[in-house]
């Protein structure tokens, strides 16, 4: 390792998320060079100047106050809160959009469409996919599988690029929580939020009609055939 | 989560979710720069948290859960309404933080005491200036690292982006806030620029 490698890897030596191999070739440049030495006691003294001066704020007094009573006195959220946990609300949810997609004219089109805008709305084909176990090369089949409830779904386009899906309408929420929803080939249009990925769904397309009923689940397409390169 | 009646369910809610209460706030306020904004968006974080709290999995971390709502409530109810901040030129922030640190090392073999020299009398207000200039996903990782320690895979998930977008945000945005502190000790003259000052002993 030379110095220009060592430098390039001193922040991640800090945050200690280096592999281990590449922290022991750290470790044996420093052994050997004086100079990168003093440069990552001075980059140390750096970042513990910089956590000091980003001192952290405390919550306002009153704050916790008042989010523990809204917690308690809003009916509409504790009410929506037992919709979700009666568990029909969100096998109501995906049968009202599959029958609202079905009354569609569009839905019939099975055009493959590229991304693209008009008049300010983003359109384009996209899979649906677990986020993290796609970015860590799983299956859609494992994918769908995956019961880690932290991870939220996202559309993947052919590129190889992801939208994230903002929780806004409610509507197409299922499409970002919904398990079986992953391995399924939309053509959706929406609007992505002030330069970031995340895309406000506007309508979504099935493009896949033998795959609309929930009694289809979790049969699925494998990724060759998904459009998902 | 345990299927209790729903003030069973408010009671464990606050006690998982309601310590992070600082962390969230601040977060919000780096997001919002306004304290009353950020109040807004910490509550309405809480009550989201709490519609969708059946897709908690308990155990694991919830403040990168808290966060991730928090992060889409503020792209949700105030960054489309916002001015986006002066952009930092990240390009030419890498090169002359590069070009400072030589510089010093150039000048003096071993910048004196640095700890004490970054931190003596450079004002607080310094800091969060160069933090109100960084984009607002710089300035959330860069919270989530260094205030909050998140490794960079939870800042990843928290975020839905990917791990080398987490490094090359903090990274950049580290370098432009330390520069901050470099260039206000040399102008302090904590770090000379006269070359008498050398030691000798370029690197």
């Amino acid at each position: 390792m030379n110095c220009k490698a060592f430098h390039d890897r001193i922040f991640l030596l800090q945050a200690g998320e280096l592999p281990e191999a590449e922290r022991l070739d750290c470790q044996s440049h420093l052994d050997a060079c004086e100079a990168c030495l003093d440069r990552l006691r001075f980059e140390d003294a750096a970042l513990g100047a910089l956590k000091a001066k980003l001192a952290r704020a405390s919550a306002p007094p009153g704050l916790e106050t008042r989010i523990r009573a809204a917690l308690r006195t809003d009916p509409a959220r504790s009410g929506r809160v037992r919709w979700y946990r009666a568990g029909w609300f969100a096998a109501a949810a995906v049968a009202a959009v599959l029958v609202l997609l079905l009354l569609r004219p569009s839905f019939r089109s099975a055009e493959l469409l590229t991304p693209g805008t008009a008049g300010g709305a983003t359109s384009g084909t996209v899979t649906v996919v677990d986020l993290d176990c796609d970015r860590a090369g799983r299956s859609l089949e494992q994918q769908r599988r995956c019961t880690q409830r932290l991870h939220l779904n996202a559309l993947k386009l052919a590129d190889g690029t992801y939208w994230t899906i903002d929780t806004d309408p409610a509507e197409f929420r299922y499409l970002m929580l919904d398990p079986r929803e992953r391995g399924q080939t939309l053509r959706v249009v929406g609007r992505l939020l002030g330069g970031t990925n995340v895309i406000r769904l506007e309508s979504v397309d099935r493009l896949d009609a033998r795959r609309l009923s929930p009694a289809r689940y979790p049969r699925v397409l494998p990724a060759a055939a998904s459009g998902v390169p | 989560m345990s299927q209790g009646p729903p003030h069973d369910r408010t009671a464990e809610f606050e006690t998982v979710a309601l310590p992070q209460l600082d962390s969230l706030f601040n977060l919000a306020l780096s997001l919002t720069r306004n304290r009353k904004d950020a109040e807004d968006l910490v509550q309405e974080t809480y009550l989201r948290a709490f519609r969708f709290f059946d897709s908690y999995e308990p155990g694991t971390h919830i403040k990168a859960w808290l966060f991730r709502i928090l992060r889409n409530t503020f792209i949700n109810r105030y960054r489309a309404e916002r001015a986006r901040p002066e952009e930092v030129d990240f390009d030419k922030i890498e090169g002359s933080y590069e070009a400072l640190i030589e510089e010093q090392f150039r000048r003096n073999r071993r910048p004196p005491d640095p700890e004490r020299a970054l931190l003596a009398g450079v004002p607080d207000e310094q800091i969060q200036r160069a933090m109100a200039a960084l984009p607002e996903e710089y300035r959330a990782v860069v919270i989530m690292a260094l205030l909050e320690e998140l490794s960079y895979k939870e800042i990843a998930g928290a975020l839905s982006i990917p791990i080398g977008t987490v490094m090359s945000r903090l990274h950049r945005g580290r370098k432009h806030l330390q520069r901050e502190l470099l260039d206000y000790a040399r102008r302090r003259g904590i770090f000379s620029d006269d070359p008498d000052v050398s030691t000798g002993g370029a690197t």
